[in-house]
């Protein structure tokens, strides 16, 4: 309901009494009379010169000057003249300067009226048009930059907005200077209002060079976009018929859309939302996302607001303290600005794909670092090249300290052997617990390393560009570009991988993402390769792995387009790929990102690893065979056939057959599922090489080739790599699928494809000659 | 005795596996909208999925 003087209620009308204002003696004499807030009043004539009113209140009739009733505010629910019209109140929104008063004009026509907010000095304009079977309120906002709480022209666009709620909000924006405009579209879209964007000026825009893909723009901001020349009137009905359709939830670009923060800022607003749910009635108060952007700016007026409303406001100040400095240790920043930041990105990556012809004089840093990494020819060269550098990084770096920690670990097995009685319990621990989980730490270097060249991505800015520019490849793949970044992590670890899936918007892209990314090969995969390659191919063992390697992410490619195609049909829905400024990480923040990821590690190996090699050993070494004495108690071959895995492989074996492995090739598959890596020392125990099993163990190796061909050994690699993955990976597949059936439906696809792939390989060699 | 303790391991293993899969499934709800998506619904933890 809009806001108006009872003076300008016309007679027949009916309006409330929202405040009345004037001098003290007059205020005084009029609530006195009955003006009190929420009275009815009833406007039954005018003096025939206009003055006075004659009104009916409270059961009486009164008369009443003009001059008097200006101090009345009312409530002017049923003054309008297009009174059985429908009602639709529009707030324009925008930038000084950006045509706004012009547009205003041009929507209201003469019928415009100048008014003041109540207890601010800020000017407001409102005017009245109609439009098809609606009667429009249309409310001119002050013009502001931004809608934080920095001014009072902010804070009164704001609060209109979120408190007298517009049917529709429209942001009108200056064609010719959409970057710094698109600014407080971001801050609309913070606060989920329906809104309209106006490219005011599309004359100029146009005359200047400057092309905007409004209909791609409006899918990227969720709200629909209309050309508009205020000082003509083009585009005016466009603008209503857009704002109706909006009001009428008609519109299907319209929807709600989340600016991402990155995920430091996004795990700490996380934690400020989960405070503030604690507390009902900040719960209720705004939206918990938006509530706690704002606690994270600093912004007073909403921090006041929470001190003022709630008496639990203490956990939630505390958590935004704490949360305040997690960022500013991480990021080595202020909240605010790293917030400001990646409205900025946002706002970058949508006029990257929507906006041609920008200034060359305006060009930033960024943008000339950004000719050169994201440039058409250069990119994809630049990108593979950083790719071969991180993973030649990850594996010979990582090597050394790989190797020094198999050299502990095998030390520390040895001295438990030592140390401890020959019996089921050491069994278990040097064969379970050590070769299970201890062989698992040695992981942990490889990994970091990995995430020390992600977080270096990530924090520079360059991540986002990797997505950018793989966004043609992967749409390809029926899949946003955004899908690529989950498919690098694969490459480290699939779990992990599995998880970073959740920076998709799309839930089927997310579901497709998840499904293929085991076929991206991890990191726990690579002993496997190392072993099979380095016995059996030699000097081509290098060579082998990157073929390995590359079936993966041929087979990812073609799986994503035919799930595309069958199950996950579709487009996928328009999102913003945010290009941040780039920025020079601190050695802190990749050192904190480093130990951050390499303690989940070190969590998984002591916790479900840990867990399954137990599980793993007890299933190997049981039954057991009654002891004979003097012998040693550790699980002999024979005995390993005999026992529950022994049965179980022999049970797959037929199965396995066709592909050339035999039942210990299916013993060292299934315990694989529990980590990749206990695959290798799976075959260790299995050709009874006694626990110390290193993958370069020549003793295994000549126990392998007298069991297995290279065309096997292939085929094995082959399956690895496709076949279930581990169940860190499963229990991120269930956790980030929500649904058992669609992780049983991972489970099966992998499982058939990797026997269909290794028996077409096997079977297809042994046509051609090959052993 | 050896065989006692092993037991007692394995039944450990065995339960902590079961509640590691209980709390993955019920980490299952805990949904939520990512850049750019829309907000369908709301999970029982109250987030937007």
């Amino acid at each position: 309901m809009a806001v108006v003087r009872l003076s300008e209620i016309p007679v027949k009308g009916t309006c409330r009494v929202v405040k009345v204002t004037g001098e003290k003696a007059i205020r005084k004499r009029l609530l006195e009379m009955g003006f009190v807030k929420g009275t009815e009043i009833h406007v039954t004539k005018h003096a025939p010169l206009g003055d006075p009113m004659e009104l009916v209140l409270k059961g009486y009739h009164v008369s009443l000057r003009r001059e008097e009733a200006n101090d009345v505010n009312v409530e002017a629910s049923a003054f309008d003249p297009a009174v059985d019209k429908k009602k639709l109140r529009i707030a324009l929104c925008g930038n000084p300067n950006a045509g706004k008063t012009s547009l205003f004009n041009a929507l209201t026509g003469s019928r415009q009226h100048v008014g003041n907010w109540a207890g601010v000095t800020v000017e407001k304009k409102e005017g009245y048009t109609n439009f098809g079977d609606y009667a429009v309120e249309v409310v001119d906002l002050p013009g502001t930059y931004s809608l934080t709480a920095f001014s009072m022209e902010e804070l009164v666009a704001r609060d209109y907005i979120i408190h007298q709620s517009p049917d529709v909000v429209i942001n009108v924006i200056d064609s010719t200077n959409l970057e710094r405009n698109l600014y407080l579209t971001t801050q609309l879209i913070e606060l989920g209002c329906k809104a309209v964007v106006a490219l005011n000026m599309a004359d100029e825009a146009k005359h200047k060079g400057i092309e905007i893909d409004r209909l791609k723009l409006g899918g990227l901001l969720g709200m629909p976009v209309v050309a508009t020349v205020g000082s003509t009137g083009a585009g005016i009905e466009d603008l209503l018929r857009e704002a109706v359709a909006v009001k009428e939830a008609k519109e299907p670009l319209s929807r709600h859309i989340h600016i991402n923060y990155g995920a430091e800022a996004e795990e700490e607003i996380k934690k400020i939302q989960a405070e503030l749910r604690k507390d009902d009635i900040l719960a209720n108060l705004y939206s918990t996302r938006w509530f706690a952007v704002k606690l994270l700016e600093h912004d007073k007026q909403v921090v006041d607001e929470a001190m003022a409303k709630s008496s639990g406001h203490e956990a939630v100040l505390r958590q935004v303290e704490v949360s305040h400095a997690h960022i500013e240790n991480i990021l080595a920043d202020e909240s605010e600005i790293i917030l400001a930041d990646a409205r900025y990105g946002f706002i970058k990556g949508v006029l990257a794909e929507t906006y041609s012809h920008r200034s060359l004089d305006r060009a930033t840093f960024s943008d000339q670092i950004d000719k050169v990494l994201t440039n058409r020819v250069l990119g994809i060269p630049i990108l593979v090249g950083l790719l071969w550098v991180m993973f030649q990084a990850t594996f010979n770096v990582g090597a050394y300290p790989m190797a020094w920690i198999n050299l502990l670990v095998g030390q520390v097995s040895g001295l438990i052997a030592g140390i401890m009685p020959d019996g089921i319990l050491k069994d278990l621990i040097v064969n379970g617990i050590i070769s299970g989980a201890g062989g698992v730490i040695a992981f942990l270097p490889n990994i970091m390393i990995l995430f020390l060249f992600i977080s270096l991505f990530e924090d520079t800015g360059y991540m986002a560009r990797a997505a950018f520019i793989m966004d043609r490849v992967m749409h390809t793949l029926g899949l946003h570009g955004k899908s690529f970044i989950p498919m690098i992590m694969g490459f480290g670890c699939n779990t992990t991988a599995i998880i970073s899936t959740r920076s998709l918007e799309n839930q089927t892209d997310r579901m497709l993402t998840i499904l293929i990314n085991p076929l991206i090969s991890c990191s726990a995969r690579l002993p496997v390769y190392i072993l099979l390659a380095g016995t059996f191919f030699g000097k081509n063992a290098g060579n082998v792995i990157f073929g390995i390697y590359l079936a993966g992410i041929v087979l990812a490619i073609l799986l994503g387009r035919l799930f595309r195609k069958t199950l996950f049909k579709g487009e996928a829905a328009p999102f913003v790929m945010e290009l941040p400024p780039y920025r020079i990480p601190s050695v802190k923040s990749i050192l904190i990102h480093m130990w951050e990821k390499g303690s989940i590690f070190l969590k998984k190996v002591g916790g479900v690893i840990l867990i399954a090699a137990i599980i793993i050993w007890f299933v190997t070494a049981f039954p057991r065979p009654v002891p004979v004495a003097g012998a040693s108690t550790a699980v002999s071959p024979d005995a390993m056939s005999e026992s529950y895995a022994g049965r179980a492989g022999k049970f797959i074996e037929p199965v396995l057959k066709p592909l050339g492995f035999n039942w210990k090739a299916g013993v060292a598959l299934m315990t694989g599922v529990a980590a990749k890596e206990i695959v290798v020392s799976t075959f260790g125990v299995l050709y009874h090489i006694g626990g110390k099993v290193s993958r370069d163990s020549e003793v295994l190796r000549d126990a392998l080739k007298q069991d297995m061909t290279p065309l096997a050994a292939l085929s094995f690699m082959l399956f690895t790599l496709i076949y279930i993955p581990c169940v860190g990976a499963l229990g991120a597949m269930y956790r980030e699928l929500g649904s058992l059936k669609w992780t049983l439906f991972g489970i099966g696809y992998s499982m058939s494809l990797a026997w269909c792939v290794s028996f077409a390989v096997f079977q297809g060699g042994l046509l051609l000659g090959f052993k | 005795m050896e065989m006692v303790i092993v037991c007692v391991i394995f039944g450990v293993a065995v339960f902590s596996m079961a509640g590691y899969l209980k709390k993955s499934v019920a980490k299952g709800d805990d949904c939520h909208c990512a850049e750019g998506s829309s907000c369908h619904g709301k999970s029982k933890s109250g987030n937007c999925c």
